[in-house]
């Protein structure tokens, strides 16, 4: 079981400005409501005591209503890998880096070209995320075009599941039926549903439509694994300035607002069901119409989303080691460590998206790896070792005496490893010996560590037997969906 | 250089222009009634007026001296002048010269539509007639309304890498139907990418709401060409 990186110390909002918005939040929810296309969903919030236009489908949600399932909500979450060692339990402000999903193009390890994503991507991406000791959980690294598209999601479960321990989270493209077929793999994994609720390896990740849009499909994908009890992510991705108000503060009461709209679903069809609130704040351009990943005050908006996260007790999913560069350059590295340092100091719990690049449109497995540096980085950075006689040191300095060193002292060889964080990818090597081993730049080492873990990592496969049933539910779910075309 | 005209006709056109360039709508709207009360032909207004501001303003935003939000802001400001003067047009046997029809919609599954929307605001403010379907547009009604209008070119809009195959599907659709002949195919929205339009059979890619502009303008002439 792994505990995180503890963040928190990055605050945007003061303690009482967090309460005024979360009012503003309620407001939103009680005056404004959400659009919810999905009749059964209108009808369980109207019993709650909602106010439904069921016209025009629109839900308008009552604080009282919002408070309750908030006080049914789990403040802390266990999502697990298929080795228990793996298992994240996310609370407060604790830190967990990972991985993305979506992208349309990869960038090739051989050619260094954009070419459209396949399964094996998915499968040597999932490879590299289980490798790397700082990426705690793998997501589908980019969107596989080799496969029937109305069955996507099963076949990157498929990919990850063997070749990855670590937690899952699977993007929610399809509906119902799909995902049922994501739960059913998940019972053939653990050994039933009820192994998998208490150990749950897939983890479904939703969106709502911004501005205050549900979607029936996406209604219904989260139905599924909320009466499941296992782990559902709402997250919106705002537009700031296009689909949500050009403020930041703006911005992020109403994603939280969106994301609480899911809560309230997950809580009055399963009370108590595992919930992870999110809100991804990205610029809108106003030259480019690109939503970026990269800009400086999306930092600050996705701060205020997780400081309403931790004042309502739930743990959040954030975004952070994400770029709008095309490549892996100065850029990309800038706005990775960026966002990730500020996304683990606002002490966002499930910090995802390494390995993304051009805003989300790209997918780069050399990211993936700088991102695991970042992470280490962020990590020993925001450690907090005590203050203790035996760290400050003064018989230590009077050891070494005045004009002395203290290369050679027991006190520095036992506290060297803890104190200095070694890393290889960054290179400290002075220029001549760098330049004697090839005088090679960071994207190239990153390469290099990217292909070597693929050619040489293998986690342990799931059972041949368990695997034939898996590719079954999988060709089943295929022909069923493909007969619906 | 403000030319000074002792001409109030032309006074009252300068004053339409700054009203739209100031994203002014209900006065755009008054100045163009007005104009028209006052008996300035429609046409006149168009050419002399509102088209040369809107390429001034696109040619603005290409070098990144405007941003979208004014771009937007002036969109809006010739639709309300345009929503007066085209009912007018239309009347007056005079065809205004539109310089195409276009059929734009976000894709059958797909309910993103910002994109989109600025796109057909840019079209309409190019001086195209744009019919915009909307979003999660059934495929078969892309087709219909294609074949209704007597369209020049479908725009197609798509933001999931799940529902950007249906561009694809469309494009058959038209095979199958015989009327890929007949109109020209533009594709957008955040996974499409000139790769993706040239695998599809697509007509044209473009990666923005201006770029979409001049892609249209482009379309249109090679069909004039054609002719």
């Amino acid at each position: 079981m792994k505990y995180g990186v503890k963040g928190g110390q990055y605050k945007v909002l003061s303690r009482g400005e967090v309460k005024t918005a979360h009012e503003a939040v309620l407001e939103i929810l009680e005056e404004i409501g959400i659009k919810i296309s999905h009749n059964e969903t209108l009808r369980l919030l109207d019993k709650a005591g909602a106010k439904i236009d069921y016209r025009d489908k629109i839900a308008k949600i009552p604080s009282h209503l919002v408070e309750d399932c908030l006080k049914k909500t789990p403040e802390s979450v266990r999502i697990s890998g298929r080795n228990p060692e793996n298992d994240l339990m996310l609370k407060g402000s604790n830190a967990f880096f990972g991985m993305g999903s979506g992208p349309s193009y990869v960038l090739d390890l051989g050619s260094g070209e954009a070419r459209p994503g396949t399964k094996k991507d998915v499968a040597d991406a999932a490879k590299i995320g289980d490798a790397l000791p700082n990426i705690d959980f793998v997501m589908g690294f980019c969107f596989p075009s080799d496969v029937e598209a109305s069955v996507t999601g099963l076949h990157e479960v498929d990919a990850m599941a063997n070749n990855t321990e670590k937690p899952m989270l699977v993007y929610g493209y399809h509906g119902k039926d799909v995902t049922k077929d994501i739960i059913r793999i998940g019972n053939l994994i653990q050994g039933g549903l009820d192994q998998l609720k208490r150990r749950p390896i897939f983890t479904l990740y939703l969106e709502p439509a911004s501005p205050l849009v549900f979607e029936e499909k996406y209604v219904d994908a989260l139905l599924e694994f909320a009466k499941a009890g296992l782990p559902v992510v709402w997250t919106p991705g705002l537009g700031i300035g296009a689909t949500s108000p050009i403020t930041l503060a703006g911005t992020a009461i109403q994603a939280t607002a969106e994301s609480l709209g899911g809560n309230i679903i997950t809580q009055l069809t399963n009370p108590g069901a595992p919930f992870i609130c999110g809100g991804c704040s990205l610029t809108f351009d106003m030259r480019t119409t690109v939503y970026s990943y990269g800009a400086a005050e999306k930092a600050i908006a996705d701060c205020m989303i997780a400081q309403l996260a931790h004042y309502h007790r739930i743990p959040m999913f954030g975004t952070g080691g994400v770029t709008d560069s095309k490549v892996v350059d100065g850029q990309a590295v800038g706005e990775a460590a960026e966002s990730m340092l500020l996304a683990t100091m606002a002490g966002q719990n499930l910090i995802h998206d390494s390995g993304y690049i051009d805003a989300g449109a790209g997918a780069s497995f050399e990211m993936i790896v700088i991102c695991d540096e970042l992470a280490a980085r962020t990590a020993r950075v925001l450690r907090k070792t005590p203050l203790t006689v035996e760290n400050l040191a003064v018989d230590v300095i009077k050891e070494a005496g005045i004009g002395g060193n203290f290369l050679g002292l027991k006190h520095t060889r036992d506290w060297f490893r803890r104190e200095h964080l070694l890393t290889d990818l960054f290179d400290r090597k002075p220029r001549e010996s760098w330049r004697r081993k090839g005088a090679r730049n960071l994207s190239d080492r990153a390469r290099d560590t990217a292909k070597w873990i693929i050619e040489t990592h293998q986690a342990n496969l799931v059972p041949g037997d368990v695997q034939k049933e898996i590719s079954q539910v999988i060709s089943k779910a295929q022909r069923r969906e493909l007969a619906r075309k | 250089m403000r030319r000074q005209s002792n001409n109030p006709e032309d006074n009252l056109l300068e004053k339409l222009r700054e009203a739209i360039k100031e994203y002014d709508e209900e006065e755009s709207k008054r100045l163009t009634d007005l104009a028209l009360g006052q008996g300035i032909d429609p046409l006149e207004i168009l050419d002399t007026t509102i088209t040369p501001l809107l390429r001034s303003m696109g040619e603005s935003f290409e070098k990144g001296e405007v941003y979208l939000v004014e771009l937007m802001a002036v969109a809006r400001a010739v639709e309300a002048s345009m929503r007066t003067l085209q009912p007018v047009l239309e009347k007056s046997a005079q065809e205004p010269k539109y310089l195409g029809k276009v059929v734009i919609g976000t894709i059958e599954g797909d309910i993103h539509d910002i994109g989109k929307n600025i796109v057909a605001s840019l079209l309409r403010a190019a001086g195209f007639k744009v019919f915009d379907l909307g979003k999660d547009v059934p495929l078969n009604k892309f087709l219909e309304a294609a074949k209704k209008e007597n369209a020049d070119i479908l725009g197609v809009s798509a933001l999931l890498t799940t529902t950007m195959q249906k561009q694809r599907d469309l494009i058959g659709m038209l095979r199958d139907s015989g009327m890929r002949g007949r109109v020209s195919v533009m594709i957008g929205g955040a996974p499409s990418s000139e790769d993706w339009a040239e695998e599809i059979g697509a007509d044209g890619y473009a990666p923005d709401a201006a770029e979409a502009a001049n892609l249209a303008k482009r379309l249109i002439s090679a069909r004039r060409k054609e002719r």
